[in-house]
């Protein structure tokens, strides 16, 4: 009776391990995420950058679709979530909203927005060796239509530069090549997000914007 | 350029070497260039676009002053932090301003720093009109206000940002912001390394297309926020710039650059509050967001009717014009104070109108910080007050108003205990027929009425009313300035004034003031650390003119120690703080006189006494002493085996000897239990009652005479327990009709002690008739007493009315048989357990 339990866990765990379900997939992380962002727009003159904290919490399963959730450590208090939905979409459903949301099946960006939910084609760009891809996305207004056309790619970056860079803030062995997935505008080539990732793993190290830097600390 | 271009051309024609093909070639472009001039200017499109409602101007409250939490260029304190911890802790101090001086008060700053996008972002989100109120009497001008808003829109985790590095996001956000949503939204309008946001709200475009190209030029309309913190309204201010969009074949915007001078001078960074929230963890925004919504004051009536004003202190906005209604009984006097504070630049028109419309009085205050001062004897009532001024919304006044009262009848309640300890009030018509309008006014240590706490309200003949202080709503800021109450009424009311810790002894004000212009204070102690006697008190002059006064301090054995002459104010207040002001040596258990220069003016003062040492744990209260001539009297005199002591005060106010007979009513002529006290020239002697009257007092009253006026009270002492105080009574004292106006009970938590005396040479019955909680009488529970002359009867209420006890609201005593005589009472409060009157830890009472 002993025997057969033990047995059964243990193809349990194996089952677990190999499951596709719970391989590591970027930006589903399987235990919480801390991250930590300064709004660097040239706003409060003068006065020290505020750091907030968030905490992503892991990967949750409903139905088809993941829900990665953002709440503050201090309070746990909801700020919003990610869905990754059946059909590719992946959408944020929380505090914050802007028109130059650019949308595709492996990518979520929400221009301007302070808390880092940016969700870039990581998985096909550093796991499967991706070429760099343009996006294109149609913003209206009135009678206006805005078209942005996004370049995304990804380079190689050493722990070195990483630490030169002040990128790294997570207090862990971190593997000595490191991926940096960077979204452009394709026309000015102005940084719209990018991203440091070691591969394999499920979120970021360090993401940068215009407007915010963001790490992940623990 | 274009303009240059025929004189060129001119220039050109006129050489002689010129070819007619040239000279075709240069008219070719020449009418071409003008085509293209007129074809420009045909295809120009023109848009505008405007925020509803559009943001106001503001200040940027710069680091290097810190105005929000110093007032440094601004109205200095309180700053509009201060104002906000006022509001919400009572106290100008606290974590909201600590945090705000941490972050953003830094002298050394350089000048441009400041909270310019924090209030570019609460003038977009907080876009409606800001005017200057008065909020639990506390004035948030218009810079207080705006100051606030931008702490609360200081967290940028939810600002939407965009780059203004291409014109791109800026041409859009211009149309989907202010043109299609009609929202402002922020922006840092120029380059260089100084930051400046505002609040961008309007635009007038005009657009050129040509092939895949479109010309923009565009004036930008934006709030100033070079203006004065208090500014009301928006300063405009514009701005052109010039970029190039690039279109795709659809006609779609897919890209574009600055032009002109734009390339180098155009905004940085745009943004957008999608969320606001304070940095500021100690600030709330919803309580602040109530404060900038606020107008006006709290006297301000719906459709500007006018408002009763209660005696109080009123800090108030002029909106438009404020009417006021001054009710009042004839012969009584209201003055009225006011005073224009800075800010304005309108003068204030002040009218004061009777009831048959005569005006009695107008005044002009033309200059800020003047003020006004009438003292109004009502004669034909009701008046009204307008104060008026031009240009109200624009420019309006900040006015402080002052109302004091001087109604018929005033009963004081001279010290208000904080710190935990409770006060409550009873409050009773004891009249059969008549209502009583009265109100409860607070008033600050130097005499000057805070607030009306409690009323007007109507007590009907027999009502009660019990107003715990603690349920009064008394104004956080001013709580701790609350120094005494005033009950104000237009008809007699009795006022029973009790406060006591948990557990602590108890004391309180009962019965009315004594007030005369020589009075004296009986113990003076000089509260030294370690000394388990402690004692302060006052001295208040009540009139509408100053009081000269002088005080003598003696001894107890009749030593002068300290003298001097001090004027009281105009209803003002003299503080007697042993050891610290006015006299610093102090004998121990020694007294002082007061004496006013004008015999005219009525004074009245009182005393606080704690004495903590081995034998009691008491707690006093007592009005100044009247000195008296004639025989005064002491009710009832506790046997010397009991727990109690009766110890009379005696003090000689005279610089010769005074000998004082005390003698046991009760006894008539005969003089033979008499005992005389020698008192030396301004002595004071405390005699021990019980144990020195012990036989010839029973039952009888004493009698207490000297050959020159006195001065005495008598205090019954639990032993290890409290005291309670009682004036000597005097001729003036005794009447036919006594009122007890408070029994109180509380399932046998208390007991109320009452003695009835007869001071005259007659005897006399009296009915005691209890009065239930509806001013009712409780005729069949009425009981009769018999009082030989010069004899006392003492008792409980629960005892005398049995069963009745928890229904009786207070008692009635009058002389029934004969009717003329005129009697004597007190009443005392004390703490039981059950019908077990041992405790004696909370006793205090009052003469009838």
């Amino acid at each position: 009776m002993k025997k057969s339990m033990i047995h059964a866990n243990v193809l349990a765990a194996i089952f677990l391990l190999t499951s596709p379900a719970w391989a590591v997939i970027p930006y589903q992380p399987v235990a919480p995420v801390e991250i930590m962002t300064a709004v660097t727009a040239e706003d409060a003159s003068g006065t020290q950058p505020v750091f907030s904290r968030f905490i992503v919490g892991p990967a949750q399963k409903i139905a088809e679709a993941f829900k990665v959730g953002f709440f503050t450590p201090e309070t746990g208090n909801p700020i919003g979530s990610l869905h990754f939905l059946p059909s590719g979409v992946i959408t944020w459903d929380g505090k914050g909203t802007t028109s130059k949301r650019f949308q595709a099946d492996d990518l979520l960006i929400l221009s301007g927005l302070s808390v880092p939910i940016d969700v870039l084609p990581v998985n096909r760009l550093i796991s499967n060796k991706g070429e760099p891809a343009v996006y294109e996305f149609h913003r209206v207004t009135g009678d206006r239509t805005f078209v942005d056309r996004i370049q995304i790619s990804v380079y190689s970056v050493t722990i070195d530069q990483a630490r030169q860079s002040q990128w790294l803030r997570l207090e862990k062995d971190i593997p000595v090549d490191l991926k940096m997935v960077e979204a452009v505008e394709q026309q000015t080539g102005l940084i719209v997000v990018k991203q440091l990732w070691v591969p394999g793993s499920d979120w970021w190290l360090y993401e940068e914007t215009p407007f915010r830097n963001s790490w992940r600390i623990k | 350029m274009k303009f240059l271009l025929p004189i060129f051309c001119r220039q050109l024609m006129n050489q002689e070497a010129f070819t007619v093909t040239r000279r075709f070639f240069v008219i070719v472009v020449f009418l071409l260039s003008i085509l293209s001039l007129f074809h420009t200017s045909a295809n120009a499109l023109k848009y505008s676009g405007q925020a509803a409602p559009i943001p106001w101007s503001g200040y940027w409250w710069p680091f290097e002053y810190g105005g929000l939490a110093t007032g440094i260029n601004y109205r200095g304190h309180p700053a509009p932090l201060e104002k906000y911890l006022l509001l919400t802790t009572g106290k100008i101090t606290g974590s909201a301003v600590d945090w705000y001086m941490n972050r953003y008060y830094d002298p050394d700053a350089e000048a441009w720093w400041g909270l310019c996008p924090a209030y570019a972002r609460s003038a977009v989100k907080e876009a409606y009109p800001i005017f200057p109120s008065s909020q639990d009497n506390i004035v948030f001008r218009v810079g207080d206000k705006k100051g606030l808003l931008a702490l609360c829109h200081d967290d940028q985790s939810g600002v939407i940002y965009a780059s203004g590095t291409t014109p791109v996001d800026f041409h859009f956000w211009l149309l989907d912001y202010i043109g299609a949503q009609k929202k402002a939204f922020t922006a840092d309008m120029d380059g260089g390394e100084e930051v400046w946001y505002f609040p961008v709200y309007g635009y007038e475009m005009e657009s050129t297309p040509s092939g895949l190209t479109e010309q923009i030029s565009v004036v930008v309309y934006y709030a100033s926020d070079n203006v004065p913190p208090d500014y009301v309204g928006t300063a405009v201010r514009q701005k052109v710039y010039t970029y190039e969009l690039d279109l795709d074949i659809s006609g779609n915007i897919a890209g574009g650059r600055w032009t002109g001078d734009s390339i180098f001078d155009h905004p940085q960074t745009l943004s957008f509050p999608e969320i606001n929230a304070p940095l500021n963890p100690y600030l709330d925004y919803a309580t602040i967001r109530e404060i900038a919504k606020a107008r006006d004051d709290s006297l301000e009536m719906p459709d500007n009717a006018p408002a009763r004003l209660l005696p109080g202190t009123y800090n108030l906005v002029l909106l438009n014009a404020d009417n006021y209604i001054i009710e009042g009984s004839p012969g009584e006097t209201a003055v009225l104070e006011i005073f224009r504070q800075e800010g304005s630049g309108k003068v204030i028109d002040i009218e004061l109108v009777d009831d048959a419309g005569v005006s009695v009085w107008q005044h002009r205050l033309a200059e800020f910080g003047s003020s006004v001062r009438i003292q109004l004897t009502i004669e034909n009532p009701p008046y009204t007050l307008a104060i008026t001024q031009s240009d109200y919304e624009t420019d309006p006044n900040i006015y402080s108003l002052v109302m004091d009262y001087q109604g018929l009848y005033v009963l004081h309640a001279l010290y208000i205990p904080k710190n935990g300890q409770w006060s409550g009030f009873v409050l009773i018509n004891g009249s059969d027929d008549q209502p009583a309008e009265a109100v409860l006014v607070s008033m600050d240590a130097g005499g000057q009425p805070l607030q009306t706490l409690f009323g007007p309200i109507v007590l009907e003949p027999g009502e009660k009313r019990l107003v715990q202080f603690s349920d009064l709503p008394v104004r956080l800021q001013d709580y701790v300035n609350t120094s005494f109450l005033k009950l104000i009424s237009n008809q007699p009311v009795e006022m029973v004034n009790l406060f006591a810790g948990t557990n602590g002894p108890m004391a309180g004000f009962n019965g009315g003031v004594t007030s005369g212009s020589r009075l004296i204070l009986p113990d003076l102690y000089a509260n030294e650390l370690g000394d388990p006697f402690y004692m302060n008190g006052a001295v208040m002059n009540e009139s509408f003119v100053d009081a000269g006064i002088t005080y003598s301090v003696y001894s107890k054995e009749g030593a002068l120690t300290d003298e001097a002459f001090v004027n009281i104010p105009a209803r003002g207040v003299w503080d007697i703080r042993p050891g610290i002001s006015p006299f610093y040596d102090v004998p121990h258990g020694g007294w002082v006189e007061i004496v006013g220069d004008d015999p005219e003016i009525e004074l009245i003062g009182y005393q606080y006494l704690k004495n903590k040492d081995s034998r009691t744990n008491s707690l006093e209260t007592s009005f100044a002493l009247q000195v008296v001539s004639g025989v005064q009297h002491v009710q009832h005199v506790t046997p010397p085996a009991g727990p109690w002591r009766t110890l009379l005060t005696l003090i000689n106010p005279n610089a010769d000897e005074n000998p004082v007979r005390i003698h046991p009513a009760l006894n008539g002529r005969d003089t033979s239990a008499d005992s005389i006290i020698e008192l030396e020239p301004f002595e004071k002697q405390v005699i021990d009652i019980s144990a020195d009257f012990a036989e010839s007092a029973q039952k009888s009253i004493l009698e207490i005479s000297g050959r020159y006026p006195l001065s005495g009270y008598v205090a019954y002492a639990a032993e290890n327990g409290d005291t309670a105080f009682y004036p000597l009574l005097c001729d003036d004292s005794f009447k036919t009709d006594l009122i007890m106006p408070h029994a109180a009970y509380n399932k046998g938590r208390w007991y109320t002690g009452v003695g009835v005396c007869n001071p005259s040479v007659y005897s006399v019955t009296v009915l005691v008739l209890p009065y239930d909680k509806n001013g009712q009488p409780m005729d069949s529970a009425g009981e009769y007493l018999t009082l030989d002359p010069g004899a006392y009867k003492i008792f409980t209420v629960h005892k005398l009315f049995s069963g009745f006890a928890a229904d009786i609201a207070f008692l009635k005593i009058r002389s029934v048989d004969p009717v003329t005589v005129k009697i004597g009472g007190f009443y005392l409060y004390g703490n039981s357990d059950g019908q077990n009157l041992k405790p004696r830890e909370q006793v205090a009472g009052g003469n009838m």
